[in-house]
This record gives C-alpha cells, structure tokens and sequence, in this order.
C-alpha cells in the first residue's frame, strides 16, 4: 500500500480490502495518517474496507465523515451501506464515546436494527 | 427491547429466544430483541450498579422501547428490592415514551431453560427451582447427559430454542419471574402496537400513564 501510494506514478483510485491485514496495531495509526495525508492533498481517492474497531478509532474527523457500515439485518437476505453519521443517535452518542467501541460492542448494528423496526412497524 | 443480562457471553443464548417466544405469545412476533454486549457487567454487583445501567441507558435512550435488565435472583430476598431501586433510577432517567423493567430470574436464567426441558426421571422441579445454584447443580449435568456441552454457550443455544418452543410450559412452571415478567409487558404494549408519541426522537412509544409501571 505504501509502495502504491508513494510511488512515482500513482493512480487515480484505490480500493483496499481489509486494511489493517498484517499490520501491527500500533502501526495502523501511520498508515492511516498516510493515507489521510494523500488523500487531503486531492490527487487520489481511496476506498477501504476494515474489521477492525482500532483502525476506525484512529479515523480522523473527515474520514470519520464518510464512513460507512455494511451490515445485513436478521432475516434479511442483502447486505446494505449505511454512512455511519446518517445512523439515528450516531452523532449524538459519538460525542461521548469512540467509534472504536460502538464497532466493537455492536452498538452500530443494535442501532440499524431498531431503526429498521421504527421505520416498518405501523 | 434491549436485554441487559448480567454477562452477555453465555446469557444471550437464553434470553433472546426466550423474550422473543414471550413476545410472540403477547402478539409481536416481529419485536426486536437484541442483547446488550457491552459493556460486559460480569456478575450482578455490576448489573444493579446505576452507573453501569446510566452508561448503556446513555448509548441506546433514543433507539429503544422497552429496557430489560436480567439478573440471577441466587436465592436472594433482598434482589427485588435492588431491581426496584434500578426500575425508579431509570424511570427518572429516561425519556417519555421509554421504559426500564428489571426481573430476578429464580434463581438462576438456566432454570427457564430446564423449564421447557423435560427433566432426568428422579429430578423434582420444585429442587431445581429452588437450588440457588441451579446451573452448577441441574443445568450443566443436564447438558452434559444429552452431550451438548461443547456447543454454542455451553449447549445453551440449543437447549434453549428446543425449550423456547415450549413456552407456555416456561410460563406456567416459572410464574414469579417468566410469568410476572410477561404481565408488566403486556401492560406496555398496548393493542395494537405501542402508541406513538411523536415528539420522541424516532417516533417513539408512549403508554398512558396510568398504565406505565
């Protein structure tokens, strides 16, 4: 990733899978902080896809902004997107807790389930 | 409904299908149950501590209905009045149109289980109710004889969705928790669905007073 984002000719867009595979926990921070700065500096665009609650908890406010959850609900058969910031209370509970934890407690996918219910229960 | 069990690892198995059969005898199929994960209480010194319960209370208030805290009553007289206190906290610190109950599963939650199990012959129900240590002494020995205790939840997740489809015999041999439970919730949902209080942040529910407990 670093030889791709550092290189003489990179390109336009990325799409990475699983960003934080082999890298050691304490390193993700910098990666992030890399890709942040390349990103800022408007040349490339960057679309990456994670488990890991560490790696959201390093997002910087603006790549914080435009995260997004995949999730599939219970006894639904698709998966869908959801940029976290549009889910109901996110930007209220984010004020006092870490993305970090919200990801890895479930609290992000508690909270599209009972929106779902709100919106189809009469 | 979000449950908050005392320790979500092993509870989750029990709780969820069990509310969600209770849910469906009261009429709401459809309700969403999720159990808390997090944070983890650990035991029930954690689970009646009201800081803990304001965090999650916190992170969920504007997102859920109905507020479950299920603790193990271990034989203890005094559990109720605890769950009281915890019940009154909450109702101060919720808003309208939300609801926190709390209920002391005798004695232990692994008690609804065997419940809707048909019991070892020479094993006395009222024994198994009464045990305050009911998972140690009837339930593990009860998974391990029908060699489930290297499943999910120590054999929990299947003993469960078998008993949970027995409900109505959970109901009838539980009736000071399973039971009880069923009647202050039945009194929230009020046919045909919770009413809407529209000024709560998604819709919400609102119960007449009168009837909120």
């Amino acid at each position: 990733m670093i030889a791709a984002l550092l290189g003489t000719q990179p390109a336009r867009f990325y799409f990475f899978e699983e960003l934080e595979n082999g890298i050691h926990p304490t390193r993700l921070n910098l990666l992030l902080a890399l890709i942040e700065q390349k990103v800022a500096q408007g040349n490339i665009q960057m679309v990456a896809t994670s488990h890991s609650p560490q790696l959201l908890g390093f997002l910087g406010a603006k790549a914080r902004e435009s995260a997004s959850l995949c999730y599939r609900l219970a006894n639904q058969p698709e998966a869908r997107i959801r940029r976290i910031m549009d889910i109901p209370e996110a930007a209220r509970v984010l004020t006092g807790h870490d993305l970090a934890r919200l990801h890895a407690s479930g609290w992000l996918e508690d909270a599209v389930a009972f929106a779902e219910d709100r919106k189809t229960t009469p | 409904m979000l449950v908050i069990p005392e320790d979500p690892r092993l509870d989750q198995y029990v709780l969820k299908p069990i509310l969600e059969a209770m849910f469906k005898r009261l009429g709401r199929p459809r309700a969403i149950v999720r159990v808390c994960q997090d944070p983890v209480l650990g035991g029930v010194d954690q689970a009646t501590n009201w800081n803990r319960i304001e965090e999650i209370l916190d992170l969920y208030r504007g997102m859920v209905d109905i507020f479950l805290l299920i603790v193990d009553r271990d034989g203890q007289d005094g559990r109720r009045s605890a769950l009281d206190s915890i019940e009154e906290k909450a109702r101060e610190a919720l808003p309208p149109g939300r609801h926190f109950l709390a209920e002391n599963a005798w004695q232990e939650i692994e008690v609804w289980v065997l419940a809707g199990l048909d019991l070892p012959a020479g094993w006395s129900w009222q024994d198994v109710r009464t045990e305050p240590h009911a998972k140690e002494t009837y339930f593990m020995p009860f998974a391990r004889k029908r060699g489930v205790v290297e499943e999910p939840g120590e054999g929990r997740k299947r003993l469960t969705l078998e008993a949970a489809a027995r409900y109505d015999r959970i109901r009838r041999l539980c009736p000071e928790d399973v039971a009880s439970l069923e009647d202050r919730l039945a009194k929230l949902l009020v046919p045909p669905g919770l009413i809407r209080d529209a000024e709560a942040p998604w819709g919400g529910s609102q119960v007449p007073s009168s009837e909120a407990t």
